[in-house]
């Protein structure tokens, strides 16, 4: 069985493609959405998803989130003593996933189609194969998120021919596709993004913004602002955040030091914080549209997709840019998660999905470092030269030639480079094959350097000198991001040291860690209270009653909806 | 490979038949199944499609007549604002008032305020919107290519704004025409700060700075299209030509090698087109005539009045400067005319024929004709019969020149002309101080 897994910065989702039809996986609580935050219990246990979220505030020592920002970089990250890379902490999510999806299909499953942001680079989309690998998931195909959206919303208007621009807004990632449908072919026809733009930073602007008008009034300064006030004040603003898309305004709330400091932000005022970041989603649309040679007016629908184009600021903005009112036909947090499921239906050949093909483009520009000669016998190297243009379908290979430019060289270094500038120190360097060549007079060695683009969006580079018939496939020597495979064993058997928290128990755990956090944020007779209820429910847990616990969980439960919908002090 | 056999299909200019024969294709080779054959049928499938749009690439230098015509039709057709029967569009009047700034800004060939206009248009919130984004983008091409000059800031603040160095292929093929042209310049300069940072020489510094598009066209890579569209621009054409001329004077060795042949021959040979003949030839004319007045001046008033040696030598410096910049017709005059009024007026005579007919000889071009002059003067000189010391050295220095030039015409010498300039200027202090020194003996 192949599941589909939307990986995303905030949260995941796991979806089938079952009975002629794609569905969400309910996780252990029920529910779609599983936030991707990975915690350490005070036992040591692994905690994935609400439970490590609701903990994000108490323990942010033991608590990581937003971790995808950090796939195919080497960066670490501490839950406590442990330290984790981003590609460990996502194969836990991924584990929590697989798991959901095995217990609610009462099978086995091994492989996954597993979604990242069209924009991702190669040590990026790398290091997503290997999370899945670390959890236990054989990744069958990585799958461009906003790809994903288009097949989930493409699937039922097949049959007629149209044009749209799927604007895909996620928690930490910004990516636009335009697609084609004609003769029951999906086509990308460009893709665009930006890496690092999603709901995350707008919820920054809004921590920001109170800093500056509340907090330093309050006597925090920039140092105090880490562990738990960060947390605290991050989930404020993303409450506030949601309270500004239902009521237009919100509230920021805040326990400083024995202070309830409170900051109200409206529709207008959060928008006009965020000016900067709604700048930035403009030229990835107008580059894509530029690249498709697809005038804006062509366009039949634009959908949106990904949580944050909740926020009626980003809907104003497309309605504003495209003339005309967006497409919500689709939940825009379960849209990718379904196309995977539908990538999924495909790769197994589902007869409900026969006719549908999808075609793909790469992002962005591949090639490699050259030299060039100006006249006679001057050189200046740090070219770029692209071998693979950006918006090429995929898959894709390539070959250019290259001679040498030094007499009697012996070797050719090969630098693979990833962007659209002309200097490659301004694009990103992928890696680097070296290639021995006969020592010969300048120009008079030349070698085919062949850029092979995969459907996963996975580059592979192969270098042949023609006179020795000599061939060299990449070996990333200078990526620190990607890992090894024995580096790849090695985490493996760490990770199987850890114990994960019960699946069973997912739900006694959340409401713990959700009461806690609330104890932690009131104050007075509340905080006193709810003390009081979390020691009760910590007792009834030891008695390991099942019924008398669920019973127990749903007072609990009622009780904190309450609390939390009672005023700050 | 045949991409009519690849798609199945006869050959044909009907997009939808193309678009059906690779769906019916595509489904057998899958890009999941069968890369190789995927990318085959994609391959004849793109080819196809260009076939039938019929544009099959960039269209290459096809002569300057059609790019004429293209640009001719860029300024003459009718913009999607003067549609007829759009005139009461409201995304028209929107575009049109937005626009209102910069054009004001280039009519009146003011950069700041065409570069404030613009900018204030993008800020606009009526320009979010993409169509009419776009709109704006072909209207500004439109009002730039009306202009006979490069407005280049406007220029800059344009590619920045609309992405035109990530291609230019979603515009009409006459505006893509105007926005290459634009992108050619900002690309040329900034080959040329890198030129500049490596530059050898200050004389290399001051002929870039002396007008910097005319360098960062010279010595940018091959590009007949902009260059022809900028030549268009006499100021532009002037500044390249005398450009060319200087380098090939003063840095021979940097238009060989440094430089992209293409480039530098796509110039010489348009500077050398009659119309640039005649220009050239007025230049000439006009940077030769100090060098004239001087001789008549200094054979016609040649007054027996002293002159410290120093002086004179210094003069002589400020003479050579001349040699360098073309603006310096009258101080040459000048310089020249103390010199005849030396002491030695016969001498100086000599020296000015020498060095003149050097200059001469390279800036001409006609370097045969250069040293004739200049060994003319050298013999005329000697056959003064004067046996001052002074006039020794200053006739050993012309030789020198002499002979430097016919080297270099010959390839025999790799120097540059500057460093042999250099050379004389040093030899004439050298030779100064040990006439001091002999003097000096000879009085103790």
């Amino acid at each position: 069985m192949i599941i589909g897994i939307d990986l995303g910065t905030t949260n995941s989702l796991a979806a089938v493609w079952k009975d002629g039809e794609a569905r969400i996986v309910p996780n252990a609580l029920g529910e779609a959405l599983t936030p991707s935050v990975v915690g350490l219990d005070d036992t040591g246990e692994v905690l994935v998803g609400m439970a490590a979220r609701e903990r994000l505030l108490t323990h942010p020592e033991l608590t990581a989130a937003a971790f995808k920002r950090q796939m195919g970089s080497d960066r670490e990250i501490h839950l406590g003593k442990r330290k984790f890379r981003p590609e460990e902490l996502s194969s836990l999510v991924l584990r929590a996933l697989k798991a959901d999806a095995e217990a609610w299909l009462g099978e086995e499953v091994g492989e996954a189609v597993v979604s990242v942001p069209a924009y991702f680079n190669d040590a990026q989309r790398k290091a997503t194969k290997i999370a899945g690998q670390l959890a236990g998931l054989t990744v069958e195909r990585l799958i461009n998120e906003p790809t994903a959206a288009a097949l989930a919303y493409g699937l039922h208007r097949r049959d007629v021919e149209s044009k749209f621009l799927i604007f895909d807004l996620g928690g930490g990632t910004f990516d636009v596709s335009l697609l084609e449908l004609f003769e029951g072919i999906m086509e990308v026809q460009a893709s665009g993004g930006d890496n690092f733009l999603g709901g995350e930073d707008f919820v920054d602007e809004m921590v920001g913004a109170f800093m500056e008008r509340v907090g330093r009034e309050a006597g925090i300064c920039e140092e105090d602002l880490e562990g738990k006030v960060l947390q605290a004040l991050r989930d404020q603003a993303e409450r506030a955040k949601r309270e500004i898309t239902k009521h237009e305004a919100g509230t920021l709330h805040l326990t400083w030091q024995e202070q309830a400091l409170s900051w109200n932000v409206d529709e207008a005022a959060f928008a006009e914080l965020c000016e900067p970041l709604l700048a930035r989603l403009a030229a990835p649309i107008e580059r894509a549209l530029r690249d498709a040679r697809i005038p804006a007016g062509e366009l039949d629908e634009v959908v949106l997709v990904g949580g944050a184009t909740r926020m009626p600021m980003v809907r104003k903005l497309v309605a504003r840019m495209f003339g005309r009112l967006p497409a919500v036909h689709l939940s825009p947090d379960e849209a990718i998660a379904l196309g995977t499921a539908v990538q999924a239906g495909l790769k197994v050949r589902d007869s409900a999905l026969d006719e549908v093909v999808m075609t793909d483009v790469c992002p962005y520009t591949l090639g490699t470092e050259v030299a060039e000669v100006f006249g006679k016998g001057h050189v200046r190297d740090g070219f770029f030269m692209p071998i693979i243009e950006r918006n090429t379908t995929i898959p894709a290979s390539r070959v250019e030639r290259v001679s040498t430019v030094q007499n009697y060289q012996s070797e050719v270094a090969i630098k693979i480079f990833q962007g659209e500038s002309r200097q490659v120190q301004d694009n990103i360097f992928l890696g680097e094959i070296k290639l021995r060549v006969p020592p010969r007079p300048a120009g008079e060695e030349a070698m085919d350097i062949r850029f092979t683009y995969d459907i996963n969006g996975l580059l592979e580079v192969e270098a042949t000198v023609l006179s020795t018939e000599r061939t060299e496939r990449l070996v990333i020597e200078q990526n620190p991001g990607v890992l090894s495979p024995e580096e790849i064993e090695k985490r493996l058997e760490a990770l199987a040291e850890l114990k994960i928290h019960p699946r069973e128990q997912t739900e006694n755990r959340t409401a713990l860690a959700r009461a806690e956090r609330l104890y932690e944020e009131r104050l007075g007779e509340l905080r006193h209270f709810l003390g009081e209820q979390i020691a009760q429910f910590e007792a009834v847990l030891a008695y390991q009653d099942p019924r008398e616990i669920e019973e127990a969980r749903d007072t609990l439960t009622e009780l904190l909806n309450e609390i939390e919908g009672l005023p700050y002090l | 490979m045949n991409i009519w056999r690849e798609l199945g299909i006869e050959a044909t200019r009907d997009i939808r038949e193309i678009r059906r024969a690779y769906a019916v294709r595509l489904k057998e080779a899958h890009p999941e199944d069968d890369p190789e054959g995927f990318e085959r049928l994609r391959t004849a499938y793109e080819q196809a499609l260009a076939a039938a749009r019929g544009a099959d690439g960039l269209p290459g230098f096809a002569g300057r007549r059609a790019a004429a015509a293209e640009v001719e039709t860029v300024e003459t057709a009718p913009g999607p604002a003067a549609d007829p029967g759009s005139a009461a569009d409201p995304g028209s009047v929107a575009v049109e008032a937005l626009l209102a700034g910069v054009a004001e800004g280039l009519s009146r060939g003011d950069d700041e305020t065409a570069v404030s206009g613009l900018g204030e248009a993008l800020q606009d919130p009526r320009l979010t919107n993409l169509e009419l984004r776009a709109r704006f983008e072909r209207r500004l091409l439109e009002e730039v290519a009306r202009l006979d000059w490069t407005p280049e800031p406007v220029a800059a603040a344009a590619i920045e704004a609309f992405y035109w160095n990530e291609g230019v292929g979603h515009l009409p093929p006459g505006h893509q025409e105007i926005a290459r042209g634009l992108l050619g310049i900002r690309g040329a300069k900034d080959r040329l700060e890198t030129l500049r940072q490596e530059g050898r020489g200050w004389l290399w510094k001051f002929l870039i700075d002396q007008d910097p598009l005319a360098a960062a066209l010279l010595t940018g890579r091959f590009r007949p299209r902009l260059f022809w569209w900028l030549a268009l621009d006499r100021g532009i054409f002037n500044a390249v030509a005398r450009l060319l001329r200087e380098l090939r004077i003063f840095y021979p060795s940097l238009l060989e090698r440094n430089l992209d042949p293409m480039t530098v021959d796509w110039w010489r040979h348009s500077v050398e087109r009659p119309k640039g003949r005649l220009a050239t030839a007025a230049h000439y004319l006009m940077s030769a005539y100090w060098f004239y007045a001087g001789v008549i001046l200094a054979a016609g008033y040649g007054l027996d009045v002293a002159w410290p040696d120093w002086l004179l030598a210094a003069l002589i410096m400020v003479g050579m400067l001349d040699l360098f910049i073309d603006a310096m017709p009258l101080v040459g005059t000048g310089v020249y005319l103390l010199l005849a009024t030396g002491p030695r007026a016969l001498t100086t005579l000599g020296v000015a024929g020498a060095l003149g007919c050097g200059w001469l000889a390279v800036r001409l071009e006609r370097p045969w004709d250069g040293l004739a002059v200049g060994l003319t003067f050298f013999f005329l000189m000697a056959l003064s019969g004067t046996r001052d010391f002074m006039a020794f050295l200053y006739g050993a220095f012309g030789l020198w020149l002499v002979l430097g030039v016919l080297f270099r015409l010959l390839g025999l010498l790799e120097l540059d002309l500057e460093l042999l300039f250099l050379g004389t200027q040093a030899a004439t202090f050298a030779g100064l101080k040990v006439r001091r020194l002999i003097e000096r003996l000879r009085a103790a």
